[in-house]
């Protein structure tokens, strides 16, 4: 019995291992602010929808297709979906209240807890049927629909009286009954517990106590070695079955934390969904295309993390790269193409976990790895130059990936001047486009993007980031040849304001070009 | 002239700033104080660290502190009070946290007496050692005045007195079923002892032992507590005098003495440091300071942060030289990346930063310029936060430096408007090169843009260079000579594989 609400065949793996580039990527796509968000503050929520995010890259469209529809129906039904995660949680907190019993190393004391906490978790279980009974007409997807019929058939009233029984039998309230083997030197072994129908105990028994049959002897409860003794005989004998209810409880906390862990992850995209809905962004379900092809189509896409942190809409761009594998994005400092660069690495993630994406229309081919190579800060550990640090990472991302991939460049290879930048940056852009490898490349190394623009690539779009008339920066990104120069003038005029007066500036800006 | 402290020969000029300088980061300085005070931070001497000197003469008193601590007997007097009055300070905490009257007196009795020991020892060794600078003679003779005014010398003898007493309490305990009784001392002889020499016919050697280990701590449960009441009511008087020690002498050290003790590790920890980078064979020398602006220069300077982590792997670093004679006031440093001149430009600033501490600086003969500031622009990683583009913060943090800068200041440049475009980064690279000639400070500017330096004789070049027949070793040495524009980054990228052709080879299908 399995939730399987993430795959349709397997069970979600928390402690799957993340992909060796997790940290990485989470720092340049600014992931963590979509994860505090989906989380909201939540320690489980985060752990799961990071790990659900990051390890995305392996699903396949089926998959993708699957939590889509289960996501659908969280949305629409968004209240039972909390009851059902609130119901998971009331089970495993339950286990701390109950469970006290196991330290101990008596199976007496195992037992009994164990008792009690199935008693427990029958409950939980039951209340877990009785929604999916009140709710089944109302999920649509194969997931939702899957869940509820196994709780239906699995937990049905027979399995609870069932379950009754057993516990009751387990209390030992008419004492414990065992088969026991004389072994070696008299002694007795291979204890076995023994189901046991005792007699009523009626109420003139208090009166007149029943005489007992057969042999028997006390123990003084002064005897403390006796007592001891007796102890002993009954831990050997509940040994097996304490051991069987215990690892019985064990599994169905597993399957709670399980159940509790899949709904997290559409917790955390529901969080998401309420708080675009908020910032009026819109969402759209996307079209994963299989891969094998080179697919990238966007209506209005925005950068989420973006949008989250600055608490309000964001510019949007439109993409149009179908049969692209390079798209080289240049133009205006602060014109937007970090954003935008994001922006398509957040949506390959949150299409390949099978979430909405931040547009209103949206289409992919799913890649089996995205890799980002950022301009970073220097390095502070002195083992190696900026160049170095930017080939050596470089060299990390060849060493994973393969065709099929995606490389998000941003301002890579501009550590060095221009024109050995350039040169770099060539070699390695036509490496990986030749490999089958869809590059995303925002760059100000002038050289090197005019060099490819007129190679006329039919797999190559190039976009240009834009400037208004007045000089103050638009952030929409234009289908756009590259143009020599980022406006660095411009933001010199208006920082140095104080010192540099407009007319020495433009004879300065003469004297250089 | 009576002793102010040990750091300030006339106490501190101004304030003793709290919070780290910005520019610790870009010049790893933050790195070095870290390691020269790691272990010592109960001293809190990172502020002494992050305080400049502003005159000449307060930076001599230091340099003259510093070298005569470098002295193998005068240093190992300091060590040992020092480690003493760490004891001093642990035990009057332990009396502090200390739940029981009789135990906290007696803690505090152990503290006392260890500080008057100290104290009196390290003013006889100083007498001894017959040192010579300023600082330290005008200290050891307020130790004199001090160890034999008659506050000091009454607290000595009395916890003397005190605690030779208690050395001699003996007593007896019984205890019966829950009872347990505290009784006057009556020698005998160990019955343990008559135990063992009676089975001792039968022992064997090689038997497991039973013995339970009782570590010895100071923490007394309440049992104990109420055995010692015990004990103080067979000897009324004696723990009488210990108790009116107790609430009389509280105050028992002297803030000089206390100062003494912190501020002294400022230089302990400095030199420790430059040890440990010295004995594989790199220099540190006492910088002369010049006060106005002239001649500076360097021989066989490095990069202290850096040394450190080569000392720990035992290997020496590569060591520069520089010189600006006259009117030269820029260094611009180009040539090939991972050639050491981001590194240089480290040292530049560190050299400065270090000279005013009054500390040794690394190189074998250097003269600095007495500096109002050292402002330093590093790269840093783009902010979403600020939503302001880093080729733009770039600007603005170059504006204010260029803002607040004097003629006496010190400005270091790295690898800034790598960023933007060639183009881009020429002409805002001149323009600010304009502001620099105008401002004529101190200034190294590392950058690829080496055409900067025809624009003044100001300016003079430096280049990172290479092995020649092997263009992708780096020897770290920066030399003074004209640009030659070329930065091996192909050779780079070979290393790490990455080249058309070898990218082409590895990547899979």
């Amino acid at each position: 019995m399995k939730p399987h609400l993430l795959y349709s065949d397997k069970d979600f793996n928390i402690k799957a291992t993340l992909p060796w580039n997790a940290a990485i990527v989470t720092s340049d796509l600014e992931l963590q602010v979509l994860f505090d968000c989906m989380s909201a503050k939540d320690d489980l929520l985060a752990e799961v929808v990071q790990k659900v995010i990051l390890t995305s890259a392996s699903n396949n469209v089926a998959t993708i297709l699957y939590r889509q529809a289960i996501l659908k129906d969280c949305i629409s039904h968004r209240e039972i979906v909390q009851e059902i995660f609130n119901l998971s949680i009331s089970a495993i907190e339950s286990r701390k209240s109950s469970w006290l019993g196991i330290f101990t190393s008596h199976p007496t004391s195992v037992l009994s807890a164990s008792v009690g906490m199935m008693r427990v978790y029958a409950d939980y279980l039951r209340r877990l049927r009785a929604i999916a009974d009140e709710h089944y007409s109302k999920f649509q997807s194969e997931g939702f629909l899957q869940f509820m019929r196994i709780l239906q058939i699995e937990l049905d009233d027979k399995y609870f009286d069932a379950i009754n029984d057993n516990l009751d039998q387990l209390s030992l309230k008419g004492g414990t009954l065992s088969g026991v083997h004389l072994v070696e030197a008299n002694k007795g072994a291979d204890y076995s517990l023994q189901r046991y129908e005792g007699k009523k105990r009626k109420w003139w028994h208090r009166f007149f106590p029943p005489k007992i049959e057969g042999y028997y002897f006390n123990i003084h409860p002064r005897d403390e070695s006796g007592v001891r003794a007796l102890q002993q005989i009954e831990d050997e004998i509940v040994n097996r079955v304490g051991n069987a209810l215990a690892q019985s409880n064990d599994h169905i906390l597993q399957f709670f934390t399980l159940l509790q862990q899949e709904l997290a992850f559409y917790l955390g995209c529901l969080n998401l969904y309420d708080r675009l809905k908020e910032l009026r962004e819109p969402i759209t379900f996307p079209m994963a295309v299989p891969p094998g092809s080179f697919a990238h189509y966007a209506k209005d896409l925005y950068d989420p993390c973006l949008a989250l942190s600055m608490k309000k809409q964001v510019v949007s761009n439109d993409l149009n790269a179908d049969q692209r594998r390079l798209v080289i994005i240049t133009g205006a400092n602060q014109g937007g193409k970090s954003t935008f660069l994001r922006s398509i690495g957040v949506a390959q993630f949150m299409m390949q976990s099978g979430m909405f994406v931040a547009a209103t229309e949206y289409s992919a081919n799913i890649v089996n790895q995205v890799c980002t190579h950022f301009k970073k800060e220097e390095d502070h550990t002195m083992q190696s130059g900026k160049f170095d640090e930017e080939l050596s990472r470089m060299n990390d991302i060849a060493n994973h990936i393969s065709a099929g991939s995606m490389v998000l460049f941003n301002e890579s290879f501009a550590a060095t001047n221009e024109r050995e930048g350039s040169e770099i940056a060539a070699q390695i852009t036509t490496a990986l486009i030749e490999k089958g490898i869809k590059i995303f490349f925002v760059t100000h190394l002038y050289d090197f993007a005019l060099n490819f623009y007129e190679k006329e690539l039919p797999e190559s779009l190039f976009l240009r980031a834009g400037r208004l008339a007045d000089a103050s920066r638009g952030f929409k990104l234009t289908e756009a040849a590259p143009l020599p120069t980022s406006y660095g003038p411009d933001l010199y005029k208006k920082i140095f304001a104080d010192t540099v007066t407009v007319n020495t500036l433009l004879e300065t800006v003469n004297g250089t070009k | 002239m009576q002793f102010q402290s040990i750091l300030y020969k006339n106490g501190p000029a101004g304030e003793i700033r709290e919070n780290m300088p910005t520019i610790f980061t870009d010049l790893h300085l933050d790195q070095v104080i870290d390691k020269m005070t790691e272990g010592k931070e109960e001293y809190h001497l990172k502020p002494f660290f992050y305080t400049c000197l502003k005159d000449g003469d307060s930076i001599l008193y230091r340099q003259k502190v510093m070298q005569e601590l470098e002295q193998q007997n005068v240093r190992a007097c300091i060590d040992s009070f020092a480690h003493s009055m760490q004891q001093m300070r642990q035990m009057s905490q332990r009396s502090r946290d200390c739940l029981h009257q009789y135990q906290r007196e007696r803690l505090f009795l152990d503290a006392v007496n260890i500080y008057c020991n100290s104290v009196r020892l390290l003013q006889e060794q100083l007498y001894a050692s017959s040192v010579t600078s300023e600082g330290l003679c005008s200290f050891n003779e307020f130790l004199y005045a001090y160890t034999a005014s008659e506050k000091f010398t009454t607290i000595s003898q009395i916890s003397e007195k005190i605690l030779a007493g208690l050395k001699e309490v003996k007593y007896n305990i019984h205890i019966q079923e829950l009872t347990v009784r505290i009784l006057p001392y009556q020698p005998q002889s160990d019955y343990s002892d008559e135990t063992e020499r009676l089975y001792d016919k039968f022992r064997i050697a090689g038997v497991k032992d039973y013995k339970k280990e009782f570590p010895f701590t100071t923490d007394m449960n309440h049992v104990e507590a109420e055995v010692l009441k015990g004990v103080a009511t067979l000897f009324p008087e004696l723990f009488q005098s210990l108790c009116e020690f107790f609430s009389t002498y509280q105050d028992f050290t002297d803030k000089t003495v206390k100062d003494f003790d912190r501020e002294i590790q400022f230089y302990v920890t400095c030199l420790s440091y430059c040890e440990k980078i010295k004995v594989h064979g790199s220099p540190f020398c006492y910088p002369e300071i010049a006060a106005i602006v002239g001649n500076i220069y360097a021989r066989e300077t490095f990069d202290i942060a850096l040394a450190y982590k080569l000392a720990e792997q035992n290997k020496p670093p590569v060591s520069n030289d520089f010189a600006l004679k006259g009117k030269e006031r820029i260094i611009i440093v180009s040539g090939p990346n991972q050639g050491g001149k981001t590194t240089f430009a480290r040292t530049f600033g560190q050299l400065h930063y270090l000279a005013c501490l009054g500390c040794p600086v690394p190189g074998s003969k250097v003269r600095v310029m007495l500096f109002d500031t050292i402002y330093t622009h590093f790269e840093r990683e783009e902010n979403i936060e600020t939503h302001r583009s880093k080729f733009e913060e770039d600007l603005v943090r170059i504006h204010a430096i260029l803002k607040e800068a004097t003629g006496q200041s010190i400005i270091i440049l790295n690898e800034i408007f790598s960023s933007t475009t060639l183009q881009d980064a020429l002409f805002l690279c001149r323009n600010i090169m304009q502001h620099l000639i105008r401002l004529n400070a101190y200034c190294i500017w590392v950058t690829f843009i080496d055409e900067l330096v025809s624009l003044s004789d100001t300016a003079v070049s430096m280049v990172s260079t290479v092995v020649s027949d092997h263009p992708a070793t780096r020897t770290f040495k920066i030399v003074r000579k004209a640009p030659d524009g070329m930065a091996y980054a192909l050779s780079v990228a070979e290393k790490y594989h990455v080249t058309y052709n070898q990218l082409k080879e590895r990547i899979h299908p």
